[in-house]
């Protein structure tokens, strides 16, 4: 039986034990019209299928019940026991050619003309009924098909209707709660080819194909090794059962996430009413399938995000009407896949985030100084609503949830790997992001190695890697021993794996290797000596006695046998002194700009500027820290300026006490407003501290906000807004210049890129990364949709491709490109394969470049010379 | 890695109520037959940064993660050298696996052999802490550990 026809019966199955159910409770409520809805769709739903399945007889007797059914729901005819025996008596047939059906995987022969009659004949005479309600729901798909008479197929019938309605369960609000598998009726046969299984044994099964999946990793390990062995095709083979039955098993441990949501139109109906407001849920997505261990632990999170939309973000139905916006508030709950995560929004149209609001309750609770908050994007903002006991409600309402904060969320969900983010704007809605992985048990990592140890690091929660070389090495700061790498516009504290763990720490040695992490919203760069390796790990906890130590998420297996740490970026972030906050609920790393908000106090950068009292500014409004050679700084009309990455920087000395010439390199404060760039000429940089910034005596001299008590020394603040403001536009700062190893941006602007990749991890690094260049980049996922792109016209500057893909593998990809005729198409391979062999084979399948794929500044100098070549 | 009959299998010839004797420096120790799974040769222990001192690190016992526990470290001896050989002794306790690491495993004692005598109070007190009892033997005296108690909550790192 095909799968088509299999998951047919089994739906009808439940459709129609459905319609059974509730004929009988129609009996007794013939007034309830949600319930006559709710029979309406389910007959509907059959009768859509059989049509489309080609299955005559059945969509005769389902369309001639609908009629019926629908004629009841619209008050054209009352409920009574006879018009509930027919449809009752039409259910019997269906039931009848369904169960024919499942034994000959044909329709039955057999006439039911007596029954479409006897249902006809409670209809007008013209035998027909439109149903206005629900073509709107379907209009989209096929306007008015539902009033036609004719009993042909209508095959866009069910492939049309949206999910969520066809699927009982989840069909909005009004929904009623149906078991699905009331048991024991002849009807449903198939149930029988189903099994209740214990969830622990799911869940032994789920580490048994894990503890396959290391055997196998070990043992393609050492065939590897040996390439004339034996056992190379066996293994070969056993890997491929292996990957098939882990899928299998990590199958049946998924569920449907509208598991989760069954409660959700109930909690809002009740919030509703209690709230004296209007609401609709929609909910999108219901199918989408995700591990149960997951499942459970977003269940009440989403819970207290849809009651804090229904209770706080929806306004009253008269609030609304005076915003212009229609009485009925919206929410929506979607649930989707993207690149190997599930991603679930919850919107909603209401009264949005009050960011002014925030940013005075931030500051009230004494998170950030009052002069800071100002400052402060809107997206910083709203991280404040995550804080313990962040609530900006006026007052408490019967129904809000009281004791579980937004904190409370973040935490479930960061523990599940995931992470979530919230947009707002202020009369128009919020928007509630969560991204969680598909399953726990299995996750990517990268295999990093740090002295002789090496580590996992979840790929999740890493957004870029950079390899520190020569060329970008300069981009490494050291302030006062705080470490910070200059990516792009930020500066991005760095912290030492070495250090974090405790393992010898040599601070003379270079940084190499950094993974730029994010947690929260904030980001830092986790330092670490080499990058090994992308693997799917199996996540096992971490032993009782080890329990205790923040920085670890878990243990893995490493295909040779080593028992290695996951890393817990989250846990790294907290404990570790330059990014810590103290709070255990603030599981997140603050960046330099972020620091300020720390309760302990503001980052300041302080400095000597030639007078006695040191001066400081504001850490987040730093840019970049340069030094120039005291012949590159000029005196050009009536101020000093430096040339600085194509542009002119203006220069002001800090102070008065500033002699330009007496220090060569003259070190250089670079501060930008994304308008316009300046810098501050220092003596020299001090140090980075957090400190209390509570100014004293205000300044009366123009440039300077006033003194301030740091470090136990008077501390002049220097106003950066009034130095930005005094010098011109210096035209827009673009981030992408500021990337190590860039070439000419102008060069790059607007050349398209093809970045072909399996790996959805290493497309979002690529990508931003070529696009920061200036590049125009597509993405495609493997080698076959890349060459039909290319032969459909589609033109690009330049391919990179990985080697290793599903479908058409790099080489193909090459060869495909060479035939089909494009001869000067620069192609660049990227691999975690190095061997010669590989390399000779790439190169002669027409690749113009062999890089492996982690260094990025490899990446995008290949791309700019093979460009370079082509125009030459 | 070389994997020895378990002690648990003599055991019972042996009755099931005997002890495995260990020996830690020039120490007779034993716990309990029943208690121990297994015993292994040496093998390939993965450090853990920042675990407590006596967490030697981390051990792949077929695919099954074992905690490796150093006793010399738990009972307050000086650290086994770098390549001096050591044995795993394994055991389950509150449903994980913790492989007690000694220098040596001997044979097994009966449980009739001798009385189980209360501990000496002149005893070290980490010794103290983690033993149930002595045992006067031919060989010496033996101080039965207490399992539970070697992998207590007390050696646990604070949360």
């Amino acid at each position: 039986m095909d799968d088509l026809l299999r998951e047919f019966l089994t739906e009808s199955a439940d459709n129609m034990l459905k319609v059974e159910q509730e004929m009988v409770e129609l009996e007794q409520r013939p007034d309830d019209a949600d319930l006559l809805g709710s029979i309406f769709r389910s007959m509907h739903t059959v009768k859509g299928t059989c049509g489309f399945l080609g299955l005559v007889r059945l969509e005769a007797v389902a369309h001639a019940a609908e009629s019926v059914l629908g004629a009841l729901r619209d008050g054209e005819l009352d409920v009574s026991d006879a018009v509930v025996s027919d449809v009752l008596a039409a259910a019997d047939v269906i039931k009848e050619i369904l169960e024919g059906l499942e034994a000959e995987h044909e329709e039955p022969a057999g006439d039911d003309g007596a029954i479409i009659e006897r249902l006809n004949g409670w209809l007008d005479d013209d035998g027909t009924h439109t149903d206005e309600s629900l073509d709107l729901l379907f209009r989209s798909a096929r306007e008015g098909h539902l009033g036609s008479s004719s009993a042909s197929a209508s095959p866009p019938d069910a492939v049309a209707e949206p999910p969520e309605i066809v699927t009982p369960g989840w069909t909005g609000p009004d929904r009623r709660a149906v078991p699905r598998d009331g048991g024991g009726r002849s009807g449903r046969a198939l149930a029988d080819t189903t099994l209740r299984v214990d969830v622990d044994v799911l869940d032994a099964l789920m580490n048994l194909a894990g503890e396959l999946v290391l055997t196998r990793n070990q043992l393609i390990q050492l065939t590897q090794r040996d390439e004339d062995s034996t056992y190379a095709t066996p293994v070969q083979q056993l890997n491929r059962v292996t990957t098939d039955l882990q899928q299998a098993v990590m199958r049946t441990r998924m569920q449907p996430i509208g598991n989760a949501w069954g409660k959700l139109p109930r909690l809002v109906r009740d919030l509703s009413s209690a709230g004296g407001k209007r609401l609709a849920l929609t909910m999108l997505g219901a199918e989408t399938e995700l591990d149960r261990q997951i499942l459970q632990a977003i269940k009440d999170p989403l819970t207290h995000m849809i009651r804090n939309s229904a209770d706080h973000g929806i306004e009253s139905p008269a609030e609304r009407v005076a915003a212009g916006k229609p009485p009925e508030g919206q929410i929506v709950l979607e649930a989707f896949h993207q690149g190997g995560h599930i991603v679930i929004e919850i919107r909603d149209d209401g009264k949005g985030l009050d960011a002014g609001a925030i940013r005075r309750k931030a500051v009230e609770r004494g998170l950030v100084a009052a002069e800071d908050a100002a400052a402060l994007s809107e997206h910083r903002v709203f991280e404040y609503v995550f804080e313990p006991g962040f609530s900006t409600a006026g007052q408490v309402t019967p129904v809000s949830g009281r004791g579980v904060g937004m904190d409370v969320v973040r935490r479930n969900i960061e523990q599940i790997g995931g992470t979530i983010e919230l947009h707002s704007v202020l009369g128009r809605g919020t928007t509630v992001r969560i991204k969680i992985p598909l399953t726990l048990a299995i996750m990517s990592a990268l295999i990093v190695g740090v002295g002789e140890q090496s580590f996992a690091v979840p790929q999740i929660g890493v957004l870029e890697l950079v390899r520190v070389s020569a060329r970008n090495g300069h981009l490494v700061e050291n302030v006062n021993g705080a470490l910070f790498y200059r990516l792009r516009d930020q500066l991005l504290p760095l912290v030492r794996l070495e250090r974090v763990l405790g393992m010898d720490d040599d601070a003379e040695i270079p940084v190499r290797s950094i993974l730029v992490c994010q947690v929260g919203a904030s980001r830092f760069g986790l330092c670490v000596d080499s990058i090994l390796d992308t693997h799917e790990i199996v996540v096992k906890p971490v032993g009782r006695m080890v329990k205790g130590v923040r920085v670890y998420a878990g243990t893995t297996i490493l295909g040779d046998g080593r028992v290695i740490m996951i890393l817990d970026l989250a846990g790294i972030a907290q404990t570790t002194d330059v990014l810590a906050r103290g709070d255990e609920h603030a599981a997140e790393a603050a960046a330099p700009s972020q620091r300020q908000e720390h309760e302990r106090g503001t980052s300041v950068l302080l400095f000597d500027a030639g007078v006695p009292a040191p001066r400081a500014v504001y850490l987040s409004q730093v840019s970049r820290l340069e030094e120039f050679a005291a012949r590159d700084i000029e005196w050009a009309d009536g101020r000093w300026v430096v040339q600085y990455r194509g542009e002119l920087l203006p220069l002001v000395p800090a102070s008065d006490g500033i002699d330009m010439a007496a220090r060569d390199p003259r070190p250089v404060v670079v501060f930008s407003d994304g308008v316009r760039s300046m810098g501050l000429a220092v003596d020299g940089v001090r140090d980075i501290l957090e400190s209390p910034v509570k100014i004293e005596r205000e300044s009366t001299t123009p440039g300077l906000i006033g003194s301030t008590v740091i470090a136990g020394r008077t501390t002049e603040l220097v106003d950066i807004d009034y130095h930005l403001a005094q010098v011109q536009e210096v035209g827009p700062a673009t981030p992408s210049e500021a990337r190590p190893g860039s070439g000419d941006p102008a060069a790059a602007r607007g050349r398209r890129i093809l970045l072909v990749d399996d790996s959805p991890f290493f497309l979002n690094l690529l990508s931003p990364v070529l696009r920061a260049e200036g590049y125009d980049v597509t993405v495609s996922h493997d080698g076959l949709q890349a060459l039909s792109r290319l032969e459909g016209g589609e033109a690009f500057d330049a391919v990179v491709s990985d080697i290793d893909m599903p479908t058409m593998d790099g080489v193909e990809l090459a060869r495909g490109v060479r035939r089909a005729g494009f001869q000067d198409l620069p192609l660049v391979a990227l691999t975690s394969r190095s061997s010669d062999d590989d390399r000779d084979r790439g190169l002669a399948a027409g690749f113009d470049r062999y890089l492996r794929k982690f260094d990025q500044d490899e990446v995008v100098e290949a791309v700019r010379a093979v460009l370079e070549e082509v125009s030459a | 890695m070389k994997t020895r009959t378990p002690p648990a299998t003599d055991a019972r010839s042996v009755g099931s109520d005997g002890y495995v004797t260990l020996r830690l420096a020039d120490q007779w120790l034993g716990i309990p037959v029943v208690l121990i799974q297994e015993v292994i040769a040496g093998g390939r222990i993965s450090p853990v940064p920042l675990a407590p001192p006596e967490v030697e690190g981390f051990l792949n016992l077929r695919g099954q993660i074992v905690t490796a526990v150093d006793l010399r470290t738990v009972l307050g001896l000086p650290r086994r050298g770098p390549d001096a050989p050591f044995m795993n002794v394994v055991v389950r306790h509150a449903d994980e696996l913790y492989s007690l690491l000694v220098d040596q495993v001997g044979d097994v004692v009966e449980e009739g052999e001798a009385p189980l005598e209360s501990v000496p109070r002149t005893l070290d007190p980490d010794w103290t802490r983690c033993a149930t009892g002595v045992l006067r033997l031919e060989r010496g005296l033996m101080v039965v550990l207490d399992v539970a108690r070697v992998l207590g909550s007390d050696l646990a790192p604070a949360v």
